[in-house]
């Protein structure tokens, strides 16, 4: 399975929300990184169909989406940004309607649902009303329906906001039991998550594609440029306005500052591995003022 | 507070649908406005309307003796000439002010004759009142009703010194005080833009964040109070005054205004002694009062549910429910089932065409207190009832004993 | 489970629709057994008589008819004569008792069913206007069914509460998003929810029309359905050639047709705005706004939308006029639909559901499934479907028990006495009635009604007085305009010590649609009935009213709780009259005297005594005797024996304690007559 956007646009009220986005995505787990409104939603979106795009094409296997029409929906598995799924439905339910929905025949759909309740770790919720989950309950609900036809491709759109660490890390370790043989779409601005878990990361930036590649290449390409630097309080003012700071740490009268710049910030600074947190400081971070 | 009610107001009532439906329903107000007068007045006939006013210059104004004789000399002989039916009917005659005899006939009788018997006539029946309502005193104290004796008083008060000494153009207050129909745009309106105010909250789950805030709890219950309250008021102003405006540009007429409110032949016996325009605004604050009583019953309705479906629906069941029973108990003399809707504000002609009175312990109130008083209660219940229902921080005082209602 | 299924699921289980259903049905039910009034109750109050006639005539208008009408007409007059002077012979001893009951008996059988003939002939002077397309049937139950121009509001909001969620329910659990990308989640789903809001709508509004035809047909009868529709008053000037039950049939179709647009408005609606209220205020007020706000009635049959035709009677009316007093020229009050017309509306508002639906479908279709499609028009949603509303637009109390004391005669009508007063009308300079009444003791006169208002209210000639209570009766008037009308008739009871009044009973007169919104409104029979009352009394639970109707005087009984009138009986010649508390007493056609027990409802004639003039007393009842000369007699009430009172032959009396006052027919002079009762 392959998914390639070709120069994808799409304009709200003559501001760009995607411009010219162009990626291409093979079996994998595709994190998608940018700040707020730098229009991931808007493509996952027109990935689904909900969206339709001023200009450009969604490829799959190198069928325009269009062509393929009904039959592309049955390769993909989408969990919405904070659903809330149908408040007096039961779990199973709700699993079995969306079967229906997903031309899943009745019996494969109950076991299926049946083997996701037990996967995602809901078998004692399936005859609970979904209004009475907690949110991370609801979330598995939400991985667990996407995963009902076995898509070829997983779009999660913002699937760990607002859950817990314990949540958090239970439901990346999902995505990573799902990801074998598909491709996930997994948009977020939490770094860690698609640290941890993805293949490929694709930062996106005011509607354009900045750069796509492994989050090791990624992390790599920043070496040099991550520093350690220490810091008194007196000197603490001036480096916050001259330096661009993915940490602070106070260690007695220091604060150690790691500093992410192109050239040594100090003869005293030493320099460190980076992590995907400042891949994302080192693209998005600019003008970010202390 | 005003800051917050500023944001209420903000949120819930500064929306496209509202100024979109306001503007909508202003114009086919206007519209309603302009059909009963196509329909109802004498003088939607142009050949009518141009000699009404031409024969204003003679008749209009002060009722003096000379006037009222002037025009019965002109409408005796239409009056002779018409008794037998037997009049010519051709058309256009040079000594025919309109059509025909019949035609002039009528006109005059109609437009300056009746109109003025009975403002001519009207300080010697208020009189007749007075006297009887005097005698009535009299009469009562010597059967030991002091319930009657003090009606009559206020009756006899009331009437004293009525008189219609000037003759004006009224036909538009007669029509403006019978028109109803903006009440019900204002109920929809009101309906619709006080539907969110407490359950966006529910919606967009604000409802808890607003719980954990300094003024999140009282001061934005009462903030969303005075906002739904400042927008029923403008909304009903709003029609109030297109209602007033086109009524008055409609039928031409700014003539009348300072007339007695008892000018009008079915306000022959009216509660209060005041002008037509101080009753246009009396009647205007009466039917806000009205309105927002209903409000109050709207915004009660919407706590109690988490989406506007059952309480828009319920809503407008009690408000036709209540037209019903205003329609079943107009002109009725049970004025305490009269009163106790309040409806009857909203349509409060009812309230001020005759003075009645209910007895509260033996003490006669005029019905038009007694509602206001009664519709005073039901915002009041209303009101704590919402002070109840809403939800509340378990860490206020009292905030522990929140009466879950929510369905 | 089918999506079908769980689409049915979610409707009637999950968003309650089930019960909204149910409360529905109640409600309809309950309102129309409680609310609904004959149209014409005239028929339904002489049911028996106007069968009698109305079993002769049905059908067609033929020269048989107008012969029977004729010679029935004179039947009638005839055996009115006869009855007279047989009676008067056999009173004057010229004819034998067998004889007389003979010939009365037959009489009476032709008069029995008067009041039938007269409702019926008004049927036929209607009939005969045109003869073509008018026939005679029973109408209530058509009328009923049929005539009226209301909106079904509990239906209205029924469809509202079923039919907002379908789609809002989806966009308030943000499920909207998810449906879209999944296979059946799209079109399918969505043709699935506007079937089944289809199918419900069609099979509610379906069981609604079987209902309302088996409630008319059971309560009323709806019979000749292949009747034209022109038999129908209502639809009297109407050019469709079309019978009743087709009517019926189309008239359904019709609501069909409108409540399915409606629907599909609110799914619309639903669709573009995503939230309820909003959803639900712009569909009420499509509907509700033109129904209450266009004054011509026929405009909202000419706009496109749903209204014209979730009523639909207004398509199969035709043109109606209405004098103007003031122009002294007809002037129209419904224009008739043509078929064009019907047909450009039914279009216009076809193409809108179609419009609205592809919406729908465009609006809940992932776009990989949509080949081709236009560019998005970015006009506001909001003003779409307001432009379309535009298009659419524009286009008795508490009261303790009476205890009566004394009897109530006719002929006193408009007087009472009781030991402290004497109550009687005065006519006064005016000529308006006015009640007074005297202190035996001081001889002083005060009015008994003492509102000094009295303008727009007029005082009836009858009082009524027990015990307490004097009752006199009032009717008010409002005066808008130029024009007065009558709106209210009541009956007041005045307690005697300290002159407070109470209502009793009241009853609604306007018949015009004038108040507020037209939600109530009289019946032009009842309330020309009231406007005739001329004596009435009362007991605890009733009211009973002497008034005309179809030129004969009637007795009628009303529930002072519920307002509902029955005849109880008809008096060919009003001149005496007497109620003492339980019985009613007065004269028959064969001039005897019959009492009805107005608690067992029993009828029985007193024999031997007849009289066309009596009075009763508490102990007596005073009577010229027809069987000898019109002298005055007595008969006790107790055991029923007869005293004669007089030698002579009397003209007219009437009594006050313990005096008859007699005026001899022989002679013309007046005479005063001390009775003892005890002595008898």
């Amino acid at each position: 399975m392959k998914v390639a956007f070709k120069e994808i646009s799409k304009q709200y009220k003559g501001k760009y929300a995607l411009h010219n986005f162009s990626a291409e995505l093979e079996r994998g787990v595709y994190g998608l990184l940018g700040t707020n409104g730098a229009g991931k939603t808007t493509l996952i979106n027109i990935l689904v169909g909900i969206l339709k795009s001023d200009k450009g094409q969604v490829l799959i296997n190198d069928i325009d989406a269009r062509k393929s029409g009904v039959q592309f929906l049955s390769h993909i598995g989408y969990l919405p940004q904070f659903p809330q799924f149908y408040k007096n439905f039961e779990v199973m339910d709700f699993l079995k309607y969306m079967c229906l929905l997903k031309e899943i025949p009745l019996q494969q759909g109950e076991k299926r649902a049946k083997e996701l309740l037990e996967v995602v770790n809901l078998s004692s919720a399936a005859r609970k009303k979904i209004g009475a989950l907690s949110g991370g309950m609801r979330q598995r609900v939400g991985i667990a329906q996407a995963m009902l036809g076995d898509p070829d491709i997983l779009i999660l759109d913002e699937p760990t906001a607002g859950l817990d660490p314990q949540e958090r890390i239970r439901f990346r370790n999902l995505i990573t039991k799902f990801s074998e043989n598909r491709i996930v779409l997994l948009a977020t601005h939490i770094v860690s998550d698609i640290e941890f878990i993805a293949n490929q990361v694709i930062l996106l930036k005011d509607g354009q594609l900045l750069k796509q590649d492994t989050p090791q290449a990624l992390m790599e390409s920043l070496n040099g440029k991550v520093w350690h630097v220490i810091a008194t309080d007196k000197t603490l003012d001036e480096k916050l306005k001259r330096l661009k700071i993915s940490n602070m740490q106070r260690d007695q009268d220091n604060i150690l500052l790691r500093v992410i710049d192109d050239e040594k910030p100090d003869e005293h600074a030493a320099s460190v591995q980076a992590n995907l947190e400042d891949v994302f400081l080192y693209y998005f971070g600019e003008g970010e003022q202390w | 507070m005003v800051r917050l009610v500023c944001f209420e107001w903000r949120k819930h009532f500064l929306k496209r649908s509202i100024i979109i439906a306001m503007l909508l329903f202003s114009v086919l107000n206007i519209a309603k406005v302009y059909s009963i007068h196509e329909e109802s007045s004498l003088l939607a006939n142009p050949g009518w309307k141009d000699l009404y006013w031409k024969e204003w210059a003679d008749f209009g104004g002060a009722i003096t003796n000379k006037r009222i004789e002037k025009l019965m000399n002109i409408y005796l002989p239409l009056e002779q000439l018409t008794a037998d039916h037997t009049a010519s009917t051709k058309y256009r005659t040079p000594d025919t002010y309109l059509s025909n005899v019949y035609e002039d006939w009528n006109f005059f009788r109609l437009n300056y004759v009746d109109p003025m018997k009975y403002a001519y006539d009207y300080k010697a029946y208020a009189q007749g009142v007075v006297s009887a309502a005097k005698e009535n005193i009299a009469f009562y104290e010597s059967v030991d009703n002091s319930y009657e004796r003090n009606k009559n008083a206020v009756i006899a008060k009331l009437f004293e010194g009525r008189s219609i000494t000037s003759f004006a153009y009224t036909e538009m207050y007669q029509y403006y005080v019978q028109y109803d129909f903006s009440g019900l745009l204002v109920l929809l309106i009101c309906l619709y833009g006080l539907m969110s105010v407490f359950l966006h909250e529910k919606v967009t789950e604000m409802d808890i964040l607003l719980l954990t805030s300094k003024a999140g709890g009282k001061a934005t219950i009462w903030a969303k109070l005075i906002a739904s309250a400042l927008f029923v008021s403008s909304v009903s102003f709003w029609f109030w005054v297109v209602d007033f405006v086109s009524f008055s540009i409609i039928f031409d007429s700014w003539d009348a205004a300072s007339s007695p409110l008892f000018m009008l032949v079915d306000f022959i016996h009216a509660a209060l002694n005041v002008s037509l325009w101080q009753y246009a605004i009396l009647s205007a604050l009466i039917k806000t009062a009205g309105i927002l009583v209903f409000a109050l019953a709207f915004l009660f309705m919407s706590i109690l549910f988490r989406n506007a479906l059952i309480p828009f629906i319920i809503s407008l069941f009690i408000s036709f429910i209540s037209i019903y029973f205003e329609e079943v108990t107009m002109g009725s003399g049970r004025i305490w089932i009269k009163v106790i809707n309040p409806f009857v504000l909203l349509f409060n002609r009812e309230l001020f065409r005759k003075i009645e009175f209910v007895s509260l312990v033996g003490f006669p109130l005029p019905s038009y207190i007694a509602a206001l008083l009664l519709a005073t209660a039901w915002g009041a219940l209303l009101l704590g009832g919402i002070l109840i229902v809403v939800r509340k921080n378990t860490l206020w005082k009292g905030g522990g004993n929140r009466v879950h209602l929510e369905v | 489970m089918s999506i079908w299924k769980y689409e049915i699921k979610k409707m009637l289980l999950l968003h309650k629709g089930l019960l909204f259903i149910c409360l529905y049905f109640f409600l309809s039910i309950g309102t129309m057994v409680i609310l609904d009034e004959p149209a014409n109750p005239e028929v339904e109050m002489n049911r028996m008589q106007y069968r009698f006639y109305l079993n002769q005539v049905q059908g067609p208008y033929t020269e048989e008819t107008e012969h029977f009408f004729t010679s029935e007409a004179n039947k009638i007059s005839d055996a009115k004569v006869a009855l007279q002077r047989v009676t008067d012979n056999f009173y004057d001893g010229y004819i034998g008792e067998q004889e007389f009951l003979t010939s009365s008996d037959s009489l009476a059988i032709i008069l029995k069913n008067e009041v039938g003939f007269q409702l019926v002939y008004n049927q036929y002077v209607y009939v005969r206007e045109n003869p073509d397309n008018r026939k005679f049937l029973n109408t209530n139950g058509w009328d009923g069914l049929l005539s009226n121009d209301s909106l079904d509001f509990l239906f209205i909001l029924l469809v509202l509460l079923l039919v907002t969620p379908i789609f809002c329910y989806e966009f308030e659990s943000k499920m909207d998003a998810l449906l879209l990308t999944v296979k059946k989640g799209a079109k399918t789903h969505t043709l699935c929810k506007i079937g089944l809001v289809f199918v419900i709508v069609s099979l509610l509004c379906l069981v609604t029309a079987g209902l309302r035809y088996g409630f008319y047909s059971f309560k009323y009868g709806l019979e000749n359905g292949d009747y034209p529709l022109q038999s129908l008053s209502y639809f009297g000037t109407s050019i469709k050639d079309v019978t009743l039950l087709q009517s019926f049939l189309w008239i359904t179709i019709g609501k069909l047709l409108g409540n399915l647009c409606f629907a599909t408005l609110i799914l619309f609606a639903s669709v573009c705005f995503k939230k309820y209220a909003i959803t639900l205020f712009s569909c009420t007020t499509v509907v509700l706004l033109p129904y209450y706000g266009l004054k011509l009635e026929s405009s909202k049959f000419l706009w496109p939308g749903p209204l014209g035709f979730m009523v639909s009677t207004g398509f199969f009316r035709g043109n109606e006029f209405k004098r103007n007093l003031v122009k002294d020229q007809m002037e129209l009050i419904f224009r008739e639909v043509s078929f064009t017309s019907w047909i450009i509306v039914f279009t216009i508002t076809f193409s809108l559901c179609v419009v609205m639906l592809i919406v729908i479908l465009h609006k809940r279709t992932n776009v990989w499934i949509v080949q081709h499609r236009k560019r998005r028009r970015r006009l506001p949603l909001l003003i779409l479907v307001l432009g379309i509303a535009v298009s659419m637009l524009v286009g008795c109390n508490s009261f303790n028990g009476v205890m009566i004391e004394g009897t109530y005669n006719y002929s006193s009508k408009g007087s009472f006495e009781n030991d402290k007063y004497r109550f009687y009308m005065e006519q006064t300079e005016f000529g308006n009635n006015q009640i007074v009444f005297e202190d035996k003791t001081s001889g002083e006169k005060h009015n008994l009604v003492r509102n000094p208002m009295t303008s727009l209210t007029q005082i009836g000639a009858p009082i009524y007085g027990d015990g307490t209570y004097i009752y006199y009766m009032k009717i008010d008037f409002e005066k808008i305009g130029f024009q007065e009308s009558a709106t209210r008739f009541s009956v007041i009871g005045v307690d005697i010590t300290r002159f407070n009044e109470k209502i009793i009973f009241e009853k609604k007169l306007s018949t015009d649609k004038g108040t507020v919104l037209g939600l109530v409104k009289g019946n032009t029979y009842v309330a020309s009935f009231y406007l005739t009352v001329s004596a009435f009394f009362l007991d605890e639970s009733s009211l009973y009213l002497i008034g005309q109707s179809n030129g004969q005087t009637e007795i009628r009984k009303i529930n002072r709780t519920t307002g509902a009138m029955s005849v109880l009986f008809r008096i060919p010649v009003l001149r005496s009259f007497a109620f003492d508390g339980r019985t009613i007493y007065f004269v028959d056609e064969k001039s005897q005297i019959v009492k009805y027990d107005t608690k067992t409802d029993i009828m029985t004639s007193i024999i031997d005594l007849v009289t066309r003039d009596f009075i009763l007393t508490d102990t007596e009842l005073l009577f010229l005797n027809r069987k000898d000369q019109q002298k005055i007699y007595a008969m006790n009430l107790h055991d029923s024996t007869i005293r004669k009172l007089t030698e002579v032959p009397v003209l007219s009396f009437r009594y006050n304690n313990p005096y008859i006052t007699y005026i001899g027919k022989i002679d013309m002079k007046e005479y005063q007559l001390f009775i003892d009762s005890s002595s008898n």
